[in-house]
């Protein structure tokens, strides 16, 4: 009976059902997206701002830009949630080290450079 | 459906086929690769004694150009799996060498860059910031050329008939690798170029 059990498929991947379809369009309306966000991270670096309203701007909108790719591209927003956390963990791991290393540094708040 | 076939093959517990899952994982890791060495470059940030500093040589509008291009083979990419789910191997085969084309433009772009840096007198031991910005955005080209050489093996395998639609899911974890060197770079574009010093 164990061996039966042992022998059965799992259910099949959320993703073998949407193979077929044409993500063409998808895809084309993301990119436009994409290139949208790259022209305003341009233009902010040109526009006189405050520091702290630039940096926090155009963090804003590179992650817009990583979530965009990651979610459609990568396709993680359609796929195996494992595969998110498999990615996300260490993503967010990574973001609380650099952000250790930098404050242990003092240039967390960047105080602006020495020469 | 001869595709569909091959993912049903490969069944496994957690529903995700073994490659799929194992890309993921490396890039989990190299998140930590990349994280280290743009938090590296972010501690060391404005730190250098001697020039060259980066707002006399970068050239915004140059690594902008360079940046979308790379972008933009993210779509050709993204276009390269889609193609080859729907079984249409002379769409796959030419986006995926539109892909390994833009992809050699933005590493060609890099060469450009770094040998006008090093005529300006940025090394990679002449200050922190050659140091720093030299190792991050060498490895991150790095990364790109071994996708490139991937991509036409990929392209290659196709031409030689090794590549079919049942393969699909081989594009596709390349394709991973793909979109993962592209956001990275717009990470590196934002931290390293338009963030103000």
């Amino acid at each position: 009976m164990a061996r039966t059990e042992h022998k059965k498929k799992p259910d099949p991947p959320a993703d073998v059902g949407s193979e077929l379809h044409d993500l063409t369009v998808t895809y084309i309306q993301v990119a436009v997206v994409l290139a949208v966000v790259t022209l305003l991270e341009v233009a902010t670096y040109y526009v006189a701002m405050a520091r702290g309203l630039t940096i926090s701007v155009l963090l804003v909108l590179s992650a817009i830009k990583f979530a965009l790719v990651v979610l459609y591209f990568m396709h993680l927003k359609f796929d195996n949630r494992i595969l998110a956390f498999v990615f996300s963990g260490p993503l967010l791991m990574m973001i609380a080290v650099g952000i250790a290393i930098m404050a242990l540094f003092g240039t967390l708040l960047y105080p602006g450079p020495v020469w | 459906m001869a595709h569909v076939h091959e993912a049903a093959e490969h069944y496994t517990s957690t529903g995700i086929h073994p490659s799929k899952l194992l890309m993921w994982l490396f890039l989990g890791s190299d998140c930590f690769f990349f994280g280290s060495l743009i938090a590296t470059y972010q501690a060391y940030r404005g730190q250098s004694l001697t020039g060259p500093h980066p707002h006399e040589i970068f050239n915004i509008p140059y690594t902008s150009i360079s940046a979308f291009v790379l972008l933009m083979s993210s779509l050709t990419m993204a276009l390269a799996v889609n193609s080859i789910r729907l079984g249409n191997m002379p769409a796959t085969r030419i986006w995926l060498l539109l892909t390994a084309m833009l992809g050699s433009i933005f590493v060609g772009g890099q060469v450009f860059e770094f040998t006008t840096f090093v005529h300006k007198g940025l090394t990679l031991e002449v200050n922190l910031f050659g140091t720093t910005f030299f190792v991050l955005t060498g490895f991150h080209g790095t990364h790109v050329t071994v996708d490139i050489i991937i991509l036409l093996s990929l392209l290659l395998a196709s031409l030689l008939g090794r590549l079919t639609p049942r393969q699909a899911l081989t594009v596709e974890v390349a394709g991973l690798y793909w979109h993962f060197v592209d956001i990275v770079w717009a990470v590196i574009f934002t931290v390293v170029y338009l963030l103000p010093y």
